[in-house]
């Protein structure tokens, strides 16, 4: 093992001589991944999957740093906050960049103008799971029952403003029915409450209510992106059953605080490539749900751009008000 | 189920786990002895190394932690008063008074020993009723916890101490810490005062170690200020002998304080979210009321020792049901465990337990495999750790405000952890200074917020308030706290006599 890292090690180093000399510098000491969400989940997983990736490339140790708190929010604060030199990285699911600014009021960073987009990774589409108690099997079914009950089916979330959240206001929105919120700390009691039957509907990530379709304690009943899962081809995403709008996809990117010089920047985008480029990484990723979507740095910013004005108007538009 | 955990536990007898699992069970209990660290900090600083090891290594070398940080706590607790973790709070409440007394060596290894035998029962309880626990668990809905967290704030009123009303404040004050920061539901800022670090809720362990830790080492420092050589000939007395056979038989001779504590226990760890640090409070405050000399707990008996470190270890077991019978996390440190085979590409669900037999089966086995390994850890070092009395205070309490102050930053990586631990460190120093107990205050801290959030939430869910009541398993528990709060009430008057 250790040999095949000095191997690599040397490559990579081979590799970098090749080009500019700040290049070469770069990394010169341990480089700190933030991570804005607690360890285990799949965000943890994928930031952990591009240290060890950019360790074996670089030959310097590359940590991993759970800062959570705030739906990710104290974790890209400290990013925006951190010297501009390449050394502290922010690695995040889209929340705390788009989602967040739609919730709250008075931000401490600005999504935009505090950090330099690397580049995108990562993209992982949740679905709509209900419990059986519902007794519904299609979204068609499902509106209904909504329709005939108004604001007596709920829908759980990991918390105000979490994607769960949105996903649930994105539905009524767009079918024109009453439902309500009840949020949870974290998408696993979230998942707790709609196994216990405590909540009629999730907008939940796809791995994390697969095991419990399968077993059929739950039952999944659209995917709220733009094509089907793999891990569930056979149900349907929300545009092929007429709505279109109803997209809870996230992405999960590397940010770099504003002002860190684009060598580095090109650099880190070099060497994350070359991880997101191994199949056996795709692999991994693609058993928690996640679809390898490279986006590089503007096509990133475009996307923060375009995740805050429509989570705004999500918000807006459903009534959810910013605290 | 036994063929499976028997087939386990011998697959588990390999050194290529033994190895782990001894490793992890040493820095759990490392981990859990160190005031400010927490086990699922310590499962978390152990995560990364289990990503190069198979799947079972990885678990064994998690469980071991979880268990030896159950027992590690009780170290800190008993011999500094400071409960190393959350999960031995009441440990402090008469372990220190027994080791003050000169009686160390029995104060520890009372805890061990009733962690030992709460844990083997905590596995006991697990093996005969894994499937009826786990139906009980899923019947807890928003109005049970709601319910549940009631009845443990009613131990507020047996944990008042001398009075009654400084008791209730404490409790009060506890719960007015978990208002602070974002509404929990609909993340309105409370009493932030703009500050983004507080939006989140003020975080339980800098609350925990600042009012436990700081207070004690001040109060330490105040009494050994005059009369100093005094105090340490004193602690140069201190008995670290102990009969093993003494402290065994006082265990064993109290099976229903035992096995009431290890219910308390397994029963609480079911319940997801709840966790140790009110099971070791709530078993505490059962030993209590049950116990024919109430007015003797907290000078030092064994049973508030063997009631907190029992329940504590048996919650670990209470957590793993859920694993064993839906495949999810029942707590914190469970879910850091799962999330970890994600890496393995094994998802937790139930599919978890029947494509993966070996694992779960393997996590179980490691878990009642540890207990003996923790006792032995702890029999190797126990002359080790007893020396930490005879230290002079004055070279030991920096160290212990150090380590305090790195397991506050380390929780969250944040420098504000560390300034909110200064800031209850003096609370706290001042509420001791004004006679108002920090046990009620800390149970404050633990339930606010989840009897707030549960209280929402079940609204939200269904407006109809009659549920409370007419759920039945609610409804029990709030009659229960009725009557937990008219029994306290009732003792504590006679206590009052009794001392006049």
């Amino acid at each position: 093992m250790k040999r095949r890292h000095l191997l690599l090690a040397a490559i990579a180093l081979a590799a970098g001589s090749a080009t500019t000399h700040a290049q070469d510098a770069y990394p010169s000491r341990p480089v700190r991944l933030i991570v804005p969400f607690p360890a285990a989940g799949p965000l943890d997983l994928l930031a952990r999957i591009v240290s060890q990736g950019l360790n074996e490339q670089w030959g310097q140790p590359v940590v991993v740093e759970n800062k959570a708190g705030a739906a990710g929010g104290i974790g890209a604060d400290a990013v925006a906050k951190a010297a501009p030199d390449g050394y502290t990285l922010l690695v995040t699911v889209e929340i705390p960049l788009t989602m967040r600014p739609a919730v709250t009021r008075e931000m401490s960073y600005d999504p935009r103008a505090d950090f330099a987009p690397i580049a995108g990774l990562t993209r992982s589409d949740n679905a709509l799971f209900v419990h059986p108690s519902v007794g519904v099997d299609t979204v068609a079914q499902l509106i209904a029952k909504a329709k005939a009950e108004p604001g007596r089916l709920t829908f759980s979330s990991a918390g105000y403003g979490a994607p769960a959240h949105f996903g649930g206001e994105l539905f009524k929105t767009e079918t024109g029915v009453n439902m309500t919120h009840v949020p949870y700390k974290g998408a696993a009691p979230a998942m707790n409450a709609l196994l216990a039957g405590e909540v009629s509907a999730f907008f939940g990530p796809v791995p994390q209510g697969l095991p419990h379709v399968r077993s059929g304690r739950i039952k999944a009943l659209a995917i709220a992106g733009t094509r089907a899962s793999p891990l569930m081809p056979e149900v349907k995403p929300f545009p092929e059953l007429g709505y279109p709008s109803i997209i809870v996809s996230t992405w999960f990117g590397a940010l770099a605080p504003k002002g860190t010089p684009a060598p580095v920047l090109d650099k880190v985008r070099e060497s994350l490539a070359k991880v997101m480029a191994d199949p056996g990484v795709r692999d991994r990723l693609g058993k928690v749900g996640m679809d390898i979507e490279w986006m590089d740095g503007p096509e990133l910013g475009r996307a923060i751009d375009a995740g805050m004005k429509r989570w705004a108007e999500v918000a807006k538009k459903a009534g959810v008000k910013a605290n | 189920m036994l063929e499976l955990l028997w087939e386990a536990s011998l697959n588990l007898a390999q050194w290529k786990y033994l190895l782990p699992l001894f490793l992890g069970t040493l820095v759990g209990v490392v981990g859990g002895a160190l005031p400010g660290v927490t086990i699922t900090m310590t499962i978390i600083v152990v995560l990364p190394f289990t990503f190069g090891l198979d799947p079972l290594q990885g678990l064994a070398a998690m469980t071991g932690v979880y268990v030896g940080g159950s027992a590690g706590g009780l170290v800190t607790a008993t011999l500094l008063g400071i409960p190393g973790t959350p999960s031995s709070i009441a440990t402090t409440f008469d372990g220190h008074p027994m080791a003050r007394k000169g009686e160390a060596g029995r104060a520890l290894w009372t805890g061990v020993w009733a962690s030992f035998f709460g844990g083997i029962l905590g596995g006991a309880f697990l093996i005969a009723a894994t499937g009826p626990l786990a139906a009980f668990a899923l019947q807890f809905g928003p109005w049970e916890f709601f319910s549940l967290f009631v009845l443990a704030l009613s131990m507020v009123a047996g944990l008042v101490g001398a009075s009654l009303l400084k008791g209730l404040l404490a409790g009060l004050l506890g719960m007015v810490v978990t208002v602070l920061g974002n509404d929990p539901m609909l993340g309105a800022p409370r009493l932030t005062l703009g500050i983004q670090t507080l939006e989140g809720g003020v975080p339980f362990l800098p609350v925990l170690i600042g009012v436990f830790a700081f207070a004690q080492v001040m109060g330490e420092v105040e009494r050994s200020g005059g009369a100093r050589a005094a105090g340490e000939a004193a602690a140069r007395a201190m008995s670290l002998a102990v009969s093993h056979a003494k402290v065994l038989w006082e265990i064993l001779s109290r099976p229903f304080l035992l096995v009431w504590s290890s219910l308390v226990g397994v029963l609480i760890g079911v319940l997801p979210a709840v966790g140790g640090s009110a099971a070791n409070m709530m078993a505490y405050d059962q030993a209590k009321k049950f116990s024919r000399r109430p007015e003797k707990f907290g000078s030092g008996i064994p049973e508030g020792i063997i009631a907190s470190e029992s329940a504590n270890n048996a919650n670990v077991g209470g957590s793993l049901v859920t694993i064993m019978a839906f495949g999810i996390p029942g707590d914190a440190v469970t879910a850091v465990m799962l999330g970890a085979l994600t890496i393995h590409g094994i998802q937790s669900g139930p599919l978890f337990i029947s494509q993966n037999a070996e694992l779960a089966y393997g996590i179980f086995a490691a878990y009642l495999l540890a207990h003996p390994i923790m006792v032995l850890i702890i029999a190797a070092t126990a002359r080790l750790m007893l020396r930490v009395v005879t230290v002079p205070k004055a070279a030991l309490f920096p160290v212990v405000l150090v380590l305090c102050t790195v397991g506050a930053f380390a929780l969250n990586n944040t420098m504000a952890n560390v300034v909110l631990l200064a800031a209850f460190g003096v609370a706290g120093y001042a509420m001791v200074k004004t006679g108002l107990p920090l046990a009620p205050f800390i149970l404050g801290v633990i339930l606010g917020d989840q009897i707030e959030i549960n209280l929402i939430r079940a609204i939200m869910t269904d407006p109809d308030p009659w549920l409370f009541l007419t759920r039945p398993i609610s409804g029990l528990l709030l009659a229960a706290s009725a009557g937990s709060v008219a029994f306290a009430l009732w003792q504590h008057r006679r206590m009052a006599r009794l001392a006049e």
